[in-house]
């Protein structure tokens, strides 16, 4: 398998992307990063040295037989537990110049600082520093070994998470436990297991800590044990009588000196890969979910906002019914019909015309109910884009369900006085087409009346005119009677009206929409855009191996 | 008292099925049990800690006998719970554990009779890989009365450890702090002892802090459990400090010390755990880790689901007043007004209510039906042809009277679920509450406000309807009637008859001669009673019944008239209440059902968190 562009391990391994990453929450941790931090060490060095580390429970060992491999008392040892705080390295003194080289590249161990140590003095370590103690034992002259805090105290938590972001950079794991947690399932369960995921070389080291008897005799059992955890090599340390610090055992030291030179396995960084190319595409995955999810939600709002938009009406049903009626607007046209209630309607004493209703006053009013429907407008689509903001879940945590950000919709101007104007022109409009029907109407009864009138005197003897008027009206009405819809779209002031509405239903739809482009850029992220360069080196890097040679 | 606590701690079961239930989480794993301790007398003492730690050789160092057998340390260690009790006891101790089926304890019922009334149990491990055990350990915790919680210097400040430690702890005077292989560690140390001891000591209060942090008079032992007497446990420190090589005579002072400090913490263990307590204090014990157990048990609950806060926002959410004035926010006061009226279609209402007054205040005037009929129903043809000429007078796809104000109501309807939607924020999915929808809303508030509209109209015509004149207006209503219809056939002979004496005495009196032609009075009765001057009495009375007729018909109207606009006019009291009722409901009822059920649940658990048994 090949990456193509190493600047993308880079990216992935750099504490920005981390950051940026777990911000998001997307799963990315630490150990994540130092694995690609790895990957790229054994892909650019030339000729990289093993890197060894011990790891272990509180008290088990680890500090004596580092100290024990180098012939040195570095590392602090103690029968207190949790003494190692921070990691302590020993390196070859010729291979300190590579390392500071790799040092300069920022390909080694980038995101910490280095303590060079020259004395023989004895150190507990620091979390965020590396003391490195340079040596001249040409048996470990290719090899870079590691001292990593315990993975079981509570109290070294933190350092328990520092013996974690090691893993990836080992070659070879020296699992290291005593009598007390041969089966310790913080050891085994926690940290062999996802540092078996990563290909190095495991070798479980016995440490007999208390007098018994000799593990000589048990070491089919030991070997059973280590099999079990899956280790390709196993140890036992007997046990050294005394008390302080007392190196193991010098012929398994020299053993395990062997084993340590032993270069990594083959396939480490394949499999190194293969593990970075699992966790990048199950982050790439996660972010897919997410982008679709705030892909469908913008749709949603988006959808919503044109339907509510469109539902926007101006002054049509702010009219009450006895003003449309004197408008004659939504009513069913009888010539005949209203020819003859018009005429009556000139002399009876009843609010006959538009022209008696206090427009001006009703205006007034109208703005007023115009402006609070467009608040109410505004107040129902942001409850609304809120709750879809909440069923899509893309703006919450998915850890906690809640989410702190919660969505701004500031009144927006809204011109009522403005649109109260173009409403009262309307109004007019009507009045004059109103009046204009008025007087068609009352022309066409006084043409039809005195005929029927002079033939009601003549045949019937004046008692005939409420049939002749019924039968009229009836014919008229049954032959030119008009639907309300086609006498609006005869009119043309009911167009322009129509016009009116279909620019306050689009003032409706910006306003709406731009309040949600400003919300929605203000939600918190919780995925990377396609085109971010993170997603192109997850992409890269998330491309399964496909040879393993 | 057995049962109370066995009430306790069924009632946090449900609680814990129940909170699962309405909160949509895995329910949690409760540790109750602790009812089984009050059964029988027995006073039972578990040995818990780490793999490897002596939890073994300290029973075998208490019993003085190699009661227990060594696991074999490279295998599983001890892996199923071993008592060790006194012969008599060990029935009482089956039928305690007798609950846990599928644990299978090993009896060891050979302890002195000295300790009658007392057990020893050693559990397995809980920080191995061996998972099973941390369960057995778990559910056997529940049925002891006292744990001796065992460690060592390696083992002292494991993280599993102090998580493990929370779940098992118990009454603080039941629960004992060991940390062993003392021996191991004033050997490896080398220099003072006594340094390494009070090391040691502040490890393990950090430990025991962790467990109960409120404690400060913790019981705690430093011992070496392998060596019980002093004389081999200073043997086996200098030996292992030496290497077994030769006799190292310096530092003897301090070793001493030592020695001496750690061969009388064990005494004092021995004491403390061999002997077995007064049966009052024990009860008194026990009773103390049963409300430990169910305070923490419910603590546990009420950590794990964490409902106070939910339940906060259920209450705010489920206030039926709240709910109210969110769901006013849309349909609000002016829109319900503008409903009533535009559902109240006065034309019709006018013509339909003036009819039927009419109709029915012509029914209370006898003889003017005759001439009110025929009238009524022209009148009905008129309506019905003009009706059927106009068509509707409003074309009903642009005048939805839902409508009015100018905003649709399923918009309206949108608006306030999703108000009370962002009142339970988010909480209505987590709860899977289910809300109306807005389309069941409109619905329901569609056929609501017709049906409120039509009864409040039918009770408004029937009160009209129902006022009846009484018995004096009918009588009254009765004579004026029959007076309009004949009053002229009746008067027309009487004036025949009395008119003419009385002209002629009027004439006479101006003639002095009284003298009555009594043909022409003949005459005169018989052309008052002719046809033609009954007819035209006859018309004249109908044109009277008609005048009367349209008398009632316009104050039919008018009445009518009246009604319909204290009907319109006075909303207020209609609008807000009726109308708003149902949708109220509506959205409140399935919030408050959960929020209710949520209320309860966590009532009932703090209950039980300081429970009187």
């Amino acid at each position: 398998m090949t990456i193509d562009h190493p600047g993308h391990l880079a990216r992935l391994a750099s504490p920005e992307t981390l950051e940026r990453l777990s911000a998001l929450g997307l799963g990315w941790t630490r150990l994540d990063a130092s694995a690609c931090a790895a990957l790229r060490f054994l892909r650019e060095a030339d000729d990289p040295p093993v890197v060894v580390g011990l790891i272990g429970g509180a008290s088990s060992g680890k500090s004596t037989i580092f100290n024990s491999l180098l012939d040195a008392n570095v590392s602090r040892v103690s029968a207190h537990a949790h003494e190692t705080l921070g990691a302590v390295a020993a390196i070859h003194r010729d291979l300190k110049s590579r390392f500071d080289q790799w040092r300069d590249r920022q390909l080694i161990l980038a995101s910490l600082a280095i303590n060079w140590l020259d004395t023989n003095q004895t150190i507990e370590g620091r979390p965020d520093e590396l003391f490195v103690r340079a040596h001249d034992r040409s048996a470990l002259a290719n090899v870079i070994l590691i001292d990593l805090p315990d993975v079981t105290s509570a109290m070294s938590r933190d350092e328990g998470a520092v013996a974690r972001a090691f893993l990836p950079w080992l070659d070879a794991v020296l699992v290291v436990v005593d009598e007390e947690r041969w089966f310790d399932a913080a050891v085994f369960e926690d940290v062999t297991k996802s540092a078996r995921m990563l290909g190095p070389r495991l070798v479980v080291v016995f440490n007999q800590t208390e007098s018994g008897e000799p593990l000589d005799s048990q070491m089919d059992r030991l070997s059973e044990i280590a099999t079990r955890h899956g280790a390709d090599d196993h140890f036992a340390s007997p046990h050294i009588a005394g008390s302080g610090y007392r190196p193991i055992d010098a012929a398994t030291a020299d053993r395990l000196r062997t084993w340590v030179n032993k270069p990594r396995r083959r396939d480490r960084p394949s499999e190194l890969a293969r593990y970075v190319a699992g966790r990048a595409g199950a982050v790439l995955a996660d972010n897919v979910t997410r982008s679709d999810a705030h892909a469908r939600l913008c749709r949603q709002v988006d959808q919503y906002i044109a339907t509510t938009a469109d539902d926007a009406r101006l002054t049509y049903d702010l009219l009450t019914r006895d003003e449309r009626r004197l408008l004659g607007l939504g009513r069913k046209y009888v010539p005949m019909y209203d020819a003859l209630t018009g005429l009556y309607a000139r002399f009876s004493r009843t609010k006959s015309s538009a022209a008696d209703v206090d427009f001006d006053k009703r205006c007034a009013e109208l703005s007023q109910t115009l402006a609070a429907n467009f608040q109410h407008r505004i107040g129902a689509a942001a409850n609304h884009i809120d709750n879809l903001v909440a069923d899509s879940r893309y703006g919450s945590d998915a850890n906690n369900g809640d989410s702190n950000w919660h969505s701004n919709w500031p009144s927006p101007e809204f011109d009522a006085a403005g649109w109260s104007n173009r409403i009262r022109a309307h109004i007019d409009a009507w009045k004059d087409e109103s009046a204009q029907n008025t007087r068609r109407t009352d022309a066409f009864g006084l043409l039809l009346v005195p005929p029927l009138l002079v033939a009601d005197l003549l045949f019937l003897g004046g008692a005939g005119m409420t049939l002749w008027s019924a039968a009229a009206a009836g014919i008229t009405g049954l032959l030119g009677g008009k639907t309300a819809a086609a006498v609006a779209q005869k009119s043309p002031a009911f167009a322009a009206y129509q016009t009116t509405v279909r620019n306050y239903q689009a003032f409706v739809r910006e306003t709406l929409a731009d309040l949600w482009r400003q919300n929605r850029d203000a939600m918190p992220r919780r995925h990377l855009e396609v085109s971010d360069p993170v997603v192109t080196a997850l992409m890269n890097v998330s491309t399964p191996p496909r040879d393993r040679t | 008292m057995t049962t109370t606590a066995q009430q306790h701690e069924s009632q946090l079961a449900r609680c814990n099925q129940e909170l699962a239930d309405i909160l949509g989480q895995s329910p949690l794993e409760l540790s109750t049990g602790g009812a089984a301790t009050m059964r029988d007398r027995l006073w039972v003492w578990g040995v818990l800690g780490g793999k490897e730690v002596g939890k073994s050789t300290l029973i075998n160092a208490l019993a003085g006998d190699n009661v227990v057998e060594y696991g074999d340390p490279m295998g599983e260690g001890t892996f199923r719970p071993a008592a060790y009790c006194s012969p008599d006891d060990e029935s009482a101790l089956r039928g305690r554990f007798g609950e846990l089926k599928d644990i299978d304890v090993t009896f060891h019922p050979n302890a002195p009779t000295a300790m009658r009334g007392l057990v020893l149990v050693d559990l397995p491990d809980f920080d191995s890989v061996f998972a099973d055990h941390v369960q057995q350990v778990r559910r056997m915790s529940n049925v002891l009365d006292g744990i001796i919680w065992i460690t060592t210097p390696k083992k002292v400040g494991d993280e599993r450890a102090i998580r493990e430690i929370h779940r098992v702890l118990k009454d603080r005077a039941n629960f004992v702090y060991v940390l062993n292989k003392m021996d191991w560690l004033v050997a490896q140390e080398g220099g003072d002892p006594a340094a390494s001891l009070k090391r040691a000591a502040t490890q393990l209060d950090q430990q025991a802090q962790a467990g109960s942090p409120s404690d400060t008079d913790l019981r705690k032992f430093l011992i070496a459990a392998r060596y019980p007497q002093s004389d081999r446990l200073r043997d086996a420190i200098i030996s292992a400090r030496s290497g077994g090589q030769e006799q190292v005579a310096a530092d003897n002072g301090s070793i001493d010390a030592a020695v001496n400090a750690l061969t009388a913490d064990f005494e004092s263990l021995r004491t403390a755990l061999t002997t077995p307590p007064p049966e009052s204090v024990s009860a008194a014990n026990k009773k103390a880790n049963l409300s430990y157990q169910l305070a923490t048990q419910s603590k546990r609950l009420l950590d794990y689901y964490k409902p106070q806060p939910i339940l906060d926002r259920l209450n705010k959410a489920a206030d039926i007043d709240e709910t109210r004035e969110r769901v006013r926010e849309y349909l609000t006061d002016p829109y319900c007004t503008q409903l009533v009226r535009r559902l109240n279609d006065e034309d019709a209402l006018l013509v339909d209510w003036s009819a039927k007054l009419f109709k029915r205040r012509i029914t209370y005037w006898p003889l003017l039906g005759l001439v009110a009929w025929p009238l009524v129903l022209i009148g009905a043809m008129f309506n019905r042809l003009r009706n059927l000429w106009t068509g509707s007078t409003t074309a009903g796809a642009i005048d939805d009277p839902f409508r009015a104000d100018g905003i649709a109501l399923r918009e309206r309807m949108e608006g306030a679920v999703a108000s009370q939607q962002a009142a339970l924020g988010g909480l209505a999915i987590r709860l899977s509450i289910e809300l109306p929808t807005p389309e069941q809303l409109e619905q329901t508030f569609r056929l609501d406000a017709t049906r409120i509209a039509v009864s409040q109209r039918q009770a408004t015509l029937d009160r009209m309807l129902h006022k009846s004149p009484g018995a004096l207006g009918r009588f009254v209503r009765g004579v004026i009637a029959i007076l309009a219809l004949l009053w002229f056939p009746i008067i027309q002979p009487i004036l025949a008859i009395a008119l003419p004496p009385i002209i002629a005495a009027w004439s006479s009196a101006a003639q002095q001669s009284v003298t009555i032609n009594w043909s022409e009075f003949a005459t005169g009765i018989v052309g008052a009673l002719s046809a033609s001057r009954m007819l035209a009495g006859l018309l004249v009375s109908v044109i009277l019944m008609l005048a009367l007729v349209a008398a009632v018909y316009s104050r039919s109207v008018r009445d009518a008239q009246r009604a319909i606009e204290r009907l319109t006019a006075s909303p207020a009291d209609m609008a807000t209440h009726p109308l708003l009722e149902p949708t109220t409901a509506a959205l409140n009822q399935p919030v408050s059902t959960v929020h209710d059920r949520l209320r309860q649940v966590i009532d009932t658990v703090s209950d039980s968190s300081g429970p009187q048994l």
